[in-house]
């Protein structure tokens, strides 16, 4: 026999060998995923069923039960527990939160410590979820994480909303870094006038111009308005951003107090902050402002004529009378045409 | 002993007679199918003249009662008349002229009065429905047995009222919370049906026409609020009471849900036994409202 020839047919045979083993592997495979998938099935259905009479009749030593009996299945346990406890308020709810404290809770606070970050980000996540004061210096620990584990962590402290946990969260803002800001913003934001007092502070302390920005904003999309006197400071703020986001705040805090200055901001060298102050012009609604928006019709600048025009139309009929005269004049084209156009979608937006 | 001659003659005799028994029979029913079939039963001629006499004594009835108004109305005008001559009596004391045909008068009155007591006393006999409806005879056992039966009836229809199965239907695209909804009312023996989507719950509403419906409002496709408009649109489905089980937590949307028609608004998360709570509250006003509007 040649031995080219034999190179082949034993190449070929390691070929046919290796496809079949291959072929093999992955039946297998799919055998011991579809088995284990069943299985989790299975095992779901039979906590479910527990956790429905739980829910249904909530009862302290059937709690302790469901605990001891599928603490040995953690990952279903989990899922049925995180899929109920997010419907549920009341009784129900506390006895789930029991389970979850006899069964679940000591290996959460093991994976919190973990080495892979996949553990001790799915532990946190439990602990956004189950949050108990008594957990708060576990979850501390995690604030030097990774910055997703970190921000998991954060949100798990909001859901203890205490003076300490609140300054917790206010320091790891301070020190993070300003692509994370906004994440922290949406947590704080969900914590409401609770705030308060850590906002004072923080306005006053030395910060970023964009970290102090987003706390201005924070401030007006609460609205914490016991914090007006805190922010008017900033109105004079060298940057324009600071100068806009006061602007805006103001805006939604509808303080008529607030006329005056956002009358000086309306007249502010950027057009980006003449124009958002216009716009909370319109949202105060005093008719004090007439003079001002109609001014601000003649802007060089688009934006500032399309707030303006907003704005008079916001005062009601007095703002449309105005609106209808800018329309006459025939000194400036675009002011005419803005004015037109604000008329026109009044009137749409007034039919529809 | 007889003979055999005499044996064969009575033989003869005895075979001649079940001859003639047989064609006598035979000629009968021959008569019988001959015979003209009958104009009427008997007893449908009975029924006939029961008929007509129910007829006779019906209008007779109403002759009766026409007599017996005119009557009253009659002794009614007459006692008017009795009482003012009563009245006038006092003030003509003096002449005696006029007391004594006054007096007359009287008792011309008082006759007469007599007079039409007793035909409406006659009247009255003679009225024999209306007197049964007036005068309640004393129970007999049948009766007795016949009000018994009709009591328990009563009280079963009451009974069944009671425990008649609530029909919930509930329109929520999340399993969980079909499950945990699911499982706590039908512990309390609620029959519930459910819907994925809005499409659906419309056609099951329509279908199984449920007592209430707990309607989520973020469902694929047709939202909860545009299927709460199409159900108050429909005259029958209107009256079935929506209660919005939503996480939609907005005052706007909670009044929105509200002036759309709904009963009740529940936000997620919500605690079972308040749902529970409250979708019996609901049902039982309901029950109520419709026993009042019954007994109206």
């Amino acid at each position: 026999m040649n031995t080219s020839l034999l190179i082949v047919t034993y190449s070929l045979i390691f070929l046919l060998g290796f496809s079949f083993l291959l072929f093999f592997y992955l039946i297998i495979r799919r055998i011991v995923v579809q088995h284990q998938e069943n299985s989790f099935q299975k095992k779901y259905a039979e906590i479910e069923k527990d956790i429905l009479d739980i829910v249904t009749f909530p009862d302290k030593n059937l709690a302790k039960k469901i605990a001891k009996k599928y603490r040995y299945y953690p990952y279903v346990l989990t899922r049925v527990l995180v899929n109920y406890i997010e419907q549920i308020e009341g009784l129900a709810r506390e006895q789930l939160q029991k389970i979850f404290n006899i069964a679940l809770k000591k290996k959460c606070l093991k994976d919190i410590h973990s080495k892979r970050q996949i553990k001790r980000l799915k532990a946190t996540h439990l602990f956004v979820i189950f949050s108990d004061p008594s957990d708060m210096k576990h979850i501390v620990t995690l604030l030097n994480d990774k910055p997703i584990v970190k921000l998991v962590a954060i949100t798990a402290l909001s859901r203890i909303p205490s003076s300490q946990t609140l300054t917790y969260i206010f320091q790891s803002f301070v020190r993070d870094s300003i692509v994370n800001a906004r994440v922290y913003i949406n947590i704080l934001f969900g914590l409401g006038s609770k705030i308060e007092l850590h906002v004072r502070k923080y306005l006053h302390k030395s910060l970023s111009w964009e970290k102090l920005s987003l706390l201005i904003e924070l401030v007006g999309a609460i609205p914490l308005r016991s914090l007006y006197q805190d922010i008017l400071p900033f109105a004079e703020h060298p940057n324009k951003e600071i100068r806009i986001k006061v602007a805006r705040a103001l805006g939604h805090m509808r303080i008529p107090a607030s006329l005056n200055i956002l009358t000086n901001l309306s007249e502010d060298e950027a057009w980006e902050v003449s124009a958002q102050a216009l716009k909370s012009l319109g949202k105060l609604g005093d008719i004090a402002s007439l003079d001002v928006l109609s001014e601000a019709l003649f802007s060089p600048f688009w934006h500032v004529r399309f707030n303006a025009g907003h704005g008079l139309a916001s005062l009601g009929s007095t703002g449309m009378k105005q609106l209808k005269k800018i329309k006459r004049q025939k000194k400036d084209r675009f002011a005419s045409d803005m004015a037109t156009m604000v008329l026109d979608e009044t009137i749409l937006v007034g039919e529809a | 002993m007889l003979t055999e001659s005499e044996l064969q003659q009575k033989s003869d005799r005895a075979a001649a007679s079940r001859r003639n028994f047989t064609v006598k029979i035979m000629v009968t029913k021959k008569e019988k199918l001959k015979r003209p079939p009958q104009t009427a039963d008997p007893l449908l001629q009975l029924h006939k003249e029961l008929e007509n006499n129910l007829k006779g004594v019906r209008q007779h009835k109403t002759k009766i009662e026409e007599l017996t108004k005119a009557t009253i109305d009659e002794l009614k005008r007459l006692q008017d008349l009795s009482k003012k001559a009563k009245k006038i009596q006092p003030k003509n004391k003096q002449n005696n002229s006029t007391t004594s045909h006054n007096n007359n008068h009287k008792f011309e009155l008082d006759y007469e009065l007599t007079n039409l007591k007793m035909i409406k006393k006659i009247l009255s006999l003679a009225t024999p429905f209306e007197t049964k409806q007036t005068t309640p005879k004393k129970k007999t056992k049948t009766r007795k047995k016949r009000d018994v039966l009709q009591a328990k009836d009563r009280s079963k229809t009451k009974k069944k009222e009671k425990n008649r199965i609530t029909k919930v239907l509930i329109v929520e695209d999340d399993r969980t919370t079909i499950k945990i909804v699911t499982h706590i009312l039908e512990q309390h023996s609620f029959e519930v049906g459910f819907a994925t989507d809005a499409e659906d719950g419309l056609k099951k509403a329509f279908k199984a026409k449920p007592d209430i419906i707990l309607l989520d409002i973020m469902l694929p496709g047709m939202d909860g609020f545009q299927l709460l408009a199409k159900l108050q649109a429909s005259e029958d489905m209107s009256r079935i009471p929506v209660v919005i089980l939503s996480s939609l937590s907005g005052e706007k949307d909670i009044l929105k849900g509200l002036e759309k028609g709904a009963t009740d608004y529940i936000l997620k998360p919500f605690s079972p036994q308040i749902l529970l709570y409250k979708i019996k509250k609901i049902m039982s006003l309901k029950n109520e409202h419709l026993a009042s509007n019954r007994h109206i």
